[in-house]
C-alpha cells in the first residue's frame, strides 16, 4: 500500500519538478531571442576577401534561438529563428539590402508608385519558378496574401498588410475579399492603399508576403509548414526537429544557382555547446554571445574572422504613463536621463558589446540624426531638475527586468547605482522573459527595461513605440501620447519623397526625446564569428543572422 | 500476471487526470500569455487584432474548465491537440521525439547499470580497502556533479580536445551522437546504483548461507554473481525503477546541452513558450513511462523474489 502511494506522489512530484525546472530556465532561453539586437553604422567592411567566388561546399551555421517550428511563412511571426531560414526558401516581390539601405528587385523586376502614393504596381519577372517547377504568377501573390490575411489562418503577421484597401475588414472577417489587391495579368500585380504609406514596400520584402504555390498548400494542408515550397534560392531538403535544418541550392533559381551546395542550420541554443562546435570546426559561423565577444576580439587569429554591425534595435528603459508616479513629470524623466552614465555602463558591464545611443533611431537606420535632442551624463543637472520637480529627497520606483546580459539585471544594477546618487531608489523586479512581455503588454509595471526595434523604416520604427494608436501590446507599452508626435508620424507615413519623410520622422524623434518617455540605452553590437574559408558575409543591420546566403561562398583553398 | 498488470494500468487513469489537471492549472497560472509568445520577440510588438483572431481560433476565450474538458475529451481519443507555436499535431510531435529520448535514457540506464552494479559489487567484496574508498568517491561524484557541468566537461574532452565524438547534434541510427549524452545521464544514476548495490551486497555477504556456499566449495565468482547478487537484487531493481524519474528529468538538461531532439527539449521549449498542448503531451508521456517502468520493476521483483508477490 505504502509502495503504491509513494509512487503516486513520486510521479506527481516528478512532473511538478520538471515543470518547475522548466520555469526556472525560462529566462535564459527566452531572453536569448531578444539578445541579438544591435547597432552602429554598418561601417565594418564585409568579410569577403580577394578571389572569385566558387561553387560548392556546405555552410554549417548555428541557429541560436531554437527550432523554427513551422516553415510556412504565415504561421510564425517574423523573428530570427524563422526568417533566417524562410528568407532563403521564399522569394518576396522585392528584397531590402539593409547594408546599402535600398530596395532591390526580386520576384518583381520593377515597380511603380503613383503620384498620390496610393497605387503600387509590380511587374513580375518571367521565369521565376517554385521549387516544384511551376512558374510564379501574379495570381500566386494574390492567393498568398489573402491566405495571410484570412482570419481562419490566424497569422500573427496579418495586420502588416492593413494599409491595403479592404484588408482590415477582411482580417476582421467582415469583408469577403480584398478589393485593394488586383491581378492585372499574369505578370502584373496592383495594390490600392487606403492612403499613402511609405512603409508598405518594406512589408513586401518579408517572407510572409512571398508567394506560395496554391496546389502544394492545398495538397499538404498543415504539413506545408514541414514541407515548404517557395521560389527562393534554396529548398528545404531535411529537417530534424530541434537538431538541424538542411537547405539545398535550387538549380532553377531565377538569379542563377547559389554558390553553396547546402546550408545546414544546427539548432544550438546552448552557448557553451556552440563554442565547442566552433572550436572543433563543426560550425562555419555563429553569432557571438556577450561573453564570447571579449575573448574573441582579442584573439589575433580571429580578428579577421569577425563581422560586426550595430543592429536596428534600441535597448531602453521606459516609463509607464498609465501608472501614477513622479515620472509623470517630464523633469523627472529628463533628470533620470541625465543621471545615468550609459557610456561607462556599456564599457564595463557590457564589455563594449553595444553602442551607446544618441536618440531613439539607431545609427544604421535611414534617418539617423546625430543632432537629435539627447541627454549626456550630468549628475548636477539631474539633481537640479529633480529639485525643481519637488523631488529633492528622491523617491523609490520599481523596474521590471530580466537577466539579459545586455539589458537585464546586470545593467539595471549599474543604473540603480547612478540613480542612487540622484536620490532615486530603483527596485528591480526580475522575471523571466515571457512574464516580462506579459506584464509590459498589460501595462503592469512602473519602469521596464527591454529591447525594441527591428524595423528598417524610421517612421515605422517610431510609430510602433510612440504613436498613441499603438498603445499597449502593439508596441507602445508605456502608453506614451503626444498629439504632435502622432500628427508628425501620420504625415510622415504619407510622404512619397524620402527626404520629406525623413525630415518629419526626425522632427517626431526630437519631440519624443524632449518628452523623454524612454531612457535610450544602447544599440546592440551584433557579431558573427566565422571560419576563414567563409566568404561573402555582410554586416546586416536588421539582424546579422539575416545573411543573403545566395551571395555566401566557401573558399576550398582555405579549408583544410 | 496479466490481471495484475491490467489492474495497475486502470489504477493509473486518475493519476493521468490529476497530472494533466495540475499541469493545466500551473500553465494557466504562471504569467506569460501564449499568444504574446508568438510575437516577434525582438521588436516586442504585435497587432491587437491579430492577437484577438488567434485567441479566438485557439479557443483561449473560453472558460478554463471548458478548455480542460476539451483537452480530456481529445485525450480519450488519443489526440493531444495542436501546438500553439508550431501548429503541428502534438501527438505527432511527441511520437517523433520519443525514439530519441528512449534511446538516450535506455543507453544511459544501461551504462548506469553496468557501471554502477560492477563498482558496487567490487566495493562490497573489497569492503574497507582503498578500492572501496575509490568507488565511494566516484559514486558520490557521480551523484553530486550536476549533469550540465559533467556534460560540458565530457564535451570539452571528447569533442574539442580529442575530437573523437561530435559535440552536439543527432542523426537517426548513429550511435556516436548518443554516447556522450548517455554517459552524462547515466553517471548520476550509476553513482546511486553503486551505493545501493554495495550496501545490499554487504548485507547479503554477511548471511549464513554465504558461509555455507563457501563451505560447499563453490567457486568464488559463482557465489558472488549467482548467490549473492540474486539475493541483493530486489532493492537494486526498485531503485532502478525510481531512478527512471531521475533519468527522464536528467534528459531534459542533457538533451538541451547536446542538442538532442527529444522529449526533454520539447518540454523545456514548450514551457518557455507557454505552449500548453505540447507541455501536456510531454507530461502525459513522461508519466506513462514512469508508470510502466515501475510496473516492470515490480513484476521483475516478484519474479526474482516470490515473497514480494505473496505480500502484495
Amino acid at each position: 500500500m505504502m509502495n503504491k502511494w509513494s509512487r503516486w506522489i513520486g510521479i506527481a512530484m516528478m512532473s511538478t519538478a520538471l515543470l518547475m525546472s522548466g520555469c526556472g530556465k525560462t529566462e535564459q532561453a527566452s531572453q536569448a531571442p531578444s539578445s541579438s539586437p544591435a547597432p552602429s553604422g554598418g561601417t565594418q567592411p564585409a568579410a569577403s576577401a580577394p578571389g572569385e567566388p566558387v561553387r560548392g561546399g556546405t555552410l554549417t551555421r548555428a541557429a541560436i534561438y531554437g527550432d523554427p517550428q513551422n516553415l510556412d511563412p504565415i504561421i510564425r511571426s517574423h523573428s530570427t529563428s524563422v526568417s533566417m531560414i524562410t528568407w532563403n526558401i521564399y522569394e518576396p516581390l522585392l528584397r531590402y539590402d539593409a547594408v546599402k539601405g535600398e530596395f532591390i528587385p526580386a520576384n518583381a523586376e520593377k515597380w511603380e508608385i503613383s503620384e498620390d502614393g496610393k497605387t503600387y504596381t509590380f511587374h513580375l519577372r518571367k521565369g521565376v519558378r517554385f521549387h516544384n517547377g511551376r512558374e510564379v504568377t501574379a495570381g500566386d501573390f494574390q492567393y498568398s496574401l489573402e491566405r495571410l490575411m484570412n482570419p481562419a489562418n490566424a497569422s500573427p503577421n496579418a495586420m502588416s498588410m492593413a494599409s491595403v484597401l479592404g484588408a482590415e475588414d477582411f482580417i476582421k472577417g467582415t469583408g469577403k475579399d480584398i478589393p485593394g489587391i488586383k491581378v492585372i495579368d499574369d505578370t502584373t500585380l496592383q495594390f490600392q492603399l487606403k492612403g499613402p504609406d511609405n512603409t508598405f514596400l518594406g512589408v513586401l520584402t518579408m517572407p510572409f508576403t512571398s508567394a506560395v504555390p496554391k496546389e502544394e498548400v492545398e495538397e499538404k494542408g498543415a504539413k506545408f509548414g514541414e514541407e515548404p515550397i517557395g521560389a527562393g534560392p534554396f529548398k528545404l531538403t531535411k529537417w530534424v526537429r530541434d537538431s538541424e535544418v538542411e537547405l539545398t541550392a535550387f538549380d532553377d533559381y531565377y538569379n542563377g544557382r547559389p554558390y553553396l551546395d547546402k546550408v545546414v542550420y544546427k539548432i544550438m541554443t546552448d552557448q557553451s555547446a556552440r563554442d565547442s562546435a566552433f572550436a572543433s570546426k563543426q560550425l562555419d559561423m555563429m553569432v557571438l554571445g556577450d561573453a564570447q565577444y571579449g575573448r574573441l576580439k582579442n584573439d589575433p587569429t580571429m580578428k579577421d574572422n569577425l563581422v560586426e554591425v550595430p543592429e536596428l534595435f534600441t535597448r531602453n528603459m521606459k516609463f509607464n504613463f498609465k501608472k501614477e508616479g513622479p515620472w509623470q513629470d517630464v523633469r523627472v524623466r529628463q533628470a533620470i536621463n541625465y543621471a545615468i552614465d550609459r557610456d561607462t555602463i556599456i564599457k564595463t558591464v557590457l564589455q563594449d558589446k553595444a553602442y551607446p545611443t544618441v536618440g531613439i533611431l539607431p545609427t544604421s537606420i535611414l534617418g539617423f540624426n546625430s543632432n537629435v535632442t539627447s541627454y549626456s551624463y550630468d549628475p548636477a543637472k539631474a539633481k537640479q531638475l529633480l529639485a525643481d520637480a519637488g523631488y529633492a529627497n528622491g523617491f523609490s520606483v520599481k523596474i521590471l527586468t530580466t537577466t539579459h546580459p545586455a539589458f537585464g539585471l546586470p545593467a539595471v544594477e549599474a543604473v540603480a547605482g547612478y540613480l542612487k546618487e540622484a536620490g532615486i531608489t530603483l527596485v528591480p523586479e526580475q522575471v523571466d522573459f515571457a512574464t516580462a512581455t506579459d506584464r509590459m503588454n498589460a501595462g503592469d509595471f512602473e519602469l521596464a527595461i527591454t529591447s525594441n526595434g527591428g524595423r528598417t523604416n524610421p517612421v515605422e520604427y517610431l510609430s510602433t513605440y510612440f504613436h498613441s494608436r499603438n498603445a499597449g501590446a502593439s508596441g507602445n507599452v508605456g502608453w506614451y501620447k503626444n498629439e504632435k508626435v502622432d500628427a508628425l508620424l501620420d504625415e510622415a507615413v504619407t510622404k512619397t519623397n524620402q527626404a520629406d519623410m525623413v525630415k518629419l520622422a526626425q522632427e517626431a524623434e526630437n519631440l519624443v526625446m524632449k518628452d523623454a518617455p524612454w531612457w535610450p540605452f544602447n544599440y546592440n553590437k551584433a557579431v558573427i564569428a566565422h571560419q576563414p574559408w567563409v566568404k561573402g558575409l555582410q554586416p546586416v543591420p536588421t539582424d546579422i543572422d539575416f545573411q543573403d546566403l545566395a551571395k555566401v561562398w566557401i573558399d576550398p583553398s582555405l579549408k583544410k | 500476471m496479466a490481471g495484475y498488470t491490467l489492474r495497475r494500468l486502470v489504477e493509473a487513469i486518475p493519476i493521468w487526470i490529476a497530472i494533466t489537471l495540475v499541469t493545466f492549472l500551473l500553465m494557466n497560472w504562471i504569467p506569460g500569455d501564449p499568444v504574446a509568445q508568438l510575437m516577434d520577440s525582438r521588436s516586442g510588438a504585435m497587432d491587437k487584432q491579430a492577437i484577438e483572431n488567434i485567441r479566438e481560433q485557439w479557443g483561449l476565450n473560453d472558460p478554463l474548465y471548458m478548455q480542460y474538458l476539451r483537452f480530456l475529451q481529445n485525450l480519450a481519443t488519443g489526440d493531444l491537440g495542436t501546438s500553439y507555436q508550431s501548429r503541428a499535431n502534438v501527438t505527432d510531435v511527441v511520437l517523433e521525439r520519443i525514439p530519441v529520448t528512449i534511446q538516450v535514457t535506455c543507453l544511459g540506464l544501461l551504462f548506469a547499470i553496468v557501471f554502477g552494479v560492477t563498482l558496487g559489487i567490487l566495493a562490497a567484496i573489497f569492503r574497507g580497502s582503498w578500492l572501496d574508498s575509490v568507488v565511494s568517491a566516484i559514486s558520490i561524484g557521480g551523484v553530486s556533479l550536476p549533469s550540465f557541468f559533467l556534460g560540458l566537461v565530457l564535451m570539452y574532452l571528447f569533442a574539442v580536445r580529442w575530437q573523437l565524438l561530435p559535440s552536439t547534434g543527432y542523426e537517426a541510427g548513429s550511435l556516436k551522437f548518443l554516447l556522450l549524452p548517455a554517459v552524462t545521464l547515466g553517471l548520476a544514476v550509476g553513482g546511486v546504483l553503486a551505493r545501493i548495490t554495495r550496501s545490499s551486497m554487504v548485507e547479503v555477504l554477511k548471511m549464513d548461507y554465504m558461509t555455507t556456499a563457501h563451505a560447499k566449495g563453490i567457486r568464488h565468482s559463482r557465489i558472488i554473481l549467482l548467490h549473492a547478487l540474486k539475493n541483493a537484487l530486489p532493492p537494486i531493481l526498485t531503485i532502478i525503477g525510481v531512478q527512471m524519474g531521475l533519468l527522464l528529468s536528467g534528459a531534459v538538461i542533457t538533451e538541451t546541452i547536446f542538442g538532442l531532439p527529444g522529449i526533454g527539449r520539447l518540454l523545456i521549449d514548450g514551457i518557455l513558450q507557454r505552449d500548453l498542448p505540447v507541455v501536456q503531451g510531454c507530461v502525459v508521456f513522461i508519466a506513462t513511462v514512469f508508470l510502466l517502468v515501475n510496473l516492470i520493476a515490480d513484476v521483475l521483483c516478484s519474479w526474482v523474489d516470490p515473497r514480494v508477490k505473496a505480500k502484495s
